[in-house]
């Protein structure tokens, strides 16, 4: 999250004040503290930036409509990412077939990996089957556990597993020296 | 989170990519909106005291009164413009709209005359019967689910609505055509062409 001083007791209090009278300062709040993060993994989700925005703003008014009945037993950022996942899934449903699935969005460069590894990791992830990468991103990368996972997703947490488990295996295949997509950390 | 037992074939450089990213920074703005026109939230109180929304209603209300004194001193004259013929009569209901540009009180001074340049060669065709600049001290209910819920500001999904013109017009489409011509919407704003029922 953007403001390492968010926590989740901001988060109810926030939540409450936006109920009580529609305000809209609580909820700028809530959208800087949360935006960041799920707009990058909407973008890892989907590959495009135009989907992936379009997203994030369904996520937003889905989550507001239905903020009042949220009972608090994950947490706000699972919660969110739970309501962007099927907005991920029904965006993909309704993709044209002929969609480009090259067209892969700009990823900000992490430490340690020049911009160009970094290009490629995340062409690798993006070209994952579906579900395998839904698994690897939630786990990998969002530091999401099994179980976490297998309540996200509504599958079992062997077939998180499994999945995550296949997805590595692709990924290792495909960046391995000679694959044509290796990734080599910066010295 | 992390799940500690099933690490050992983790591609280490996953772990380094980065979790967040820069909105773009119109992005807030098309959410909160959105989420305004869908009821969701509500303008922060005193809206109706913030510089862009007194601007937007500032430039109705001088459309208002330039087209009243206008009008005014028309109907002091002994030319006055020709008889409205027996046509149905049209709303166009401004609206400030998400995409509504405020402007410097320079450029105010001259939306006051675009507007009247307008409204005055709709009175000289006999198409304008009135136009006026609705006050912002709103309230609206709302029936959803069996109950009634109170605001205290005005609603709409295309924004507020700041003023409105009562037209005479041959059809919807003739009607249409003259909103086009209105200044509103090269500021951005919103029109909605609502035919009276006349009965």
């Amino acid at each position: 999250m953007n403001n390492p001083n968010h926590n989740a007791l901001d988060d109810r209090a926030l939540a409450a004040r936006f109920l009580e009278g529609r305000d809209e300062a609580s909820f700028r709040t809530l959208y800087r503290a949360y935006t960041p993060g799920l707009l990058l993994f909407a973008r890892r989700l989907l590959g495009g930036d135009q989907d992936a925005e379009d997203v994030l703003q369904e996520t937003w008014i889905r989550a507001m409509r239905r903020l009042e009945s949220f009972r608090w037993e994950s947490s706000l950022r699972t919660w969110l990412c739970a309501i962007l996942l099927n907005c991920c899934r029904e965006v993909r449903r309704n993709r044209s077939p002929q969609a480009d699935p090259e067209a892969v969005s700009q990823f900000p460069s992490p430490p340690g990996l020049g911009p160009a590894e970094a290009s490629q990791l995340e062409r690798s992830v993006h070209s994952l089957p579906d579900g395998c990468r839904e698994v690897l991103v939630l786990h990998d990368i969002e530091g999401y556990t099994h179980e976490e996972i297998s309540s996200l997703l509504a599958i079992a947490v062997g077939t998180s597993k499994s999945q995550l488990s296949r997805a590595r295996q692709t990924l290792r295949a495909q960046l391995e020296p000679g694959s044509g997509a290796a990734v080599r950390r910066n010295p | 989170m992390t799940d500690p037992t099933h690490d050992t074939d983790e591609i280490p450089e996953l772990r380094s990519l980065p979790r967040e990213t820069l909105p773009p920074p119109e992005l807030e703005d098309h959410v909160v909106a959105e989420l305004r026109r869908t009821g969701l939230l509500r303008a922060p109180r005193g809206i109706f005291r913030s510089p862009r929304l007194q601007a937007a209603l500032a430039t109705a209300a001088g459309v208002t009164l330039f087209i009243a004194g206008w009008l005014a001193a028309s109907s002091q004259k002994s030319s006055p413009a020709p008889a409205p013929q027996a046509q149905p009569t049209y709303a166009l209901l401004l609206r400030a709209g998400p995409d509504y540009r405020e402007g410097t009180e320079a450029d105010e001074q001259q939306r006051v005359k675009e507007y009247g340049t307008w409204a005055r060669g709709l009175h000289e065709k006999g198409q304008l019967i009135r136009g006026e600049k609705l006050n912002d001290d709103a309230r609206t209910l709302i029936a959803r689910e069996g109950t009634v819920s109170f605001l205290e500001q005005p609603s709409g999904e295309q924004g507020p609505v700041l003023g409105f013109f009562l037209i005479q017009a041959r059809s919807l489409d003739h009607a249409l055509q003259i909103a086009r011509e209105c200044p509103h919407l090269r500021h951005g704003g919103v029109i909605e062409i609502r035919p009276i029922d006349p009965t």
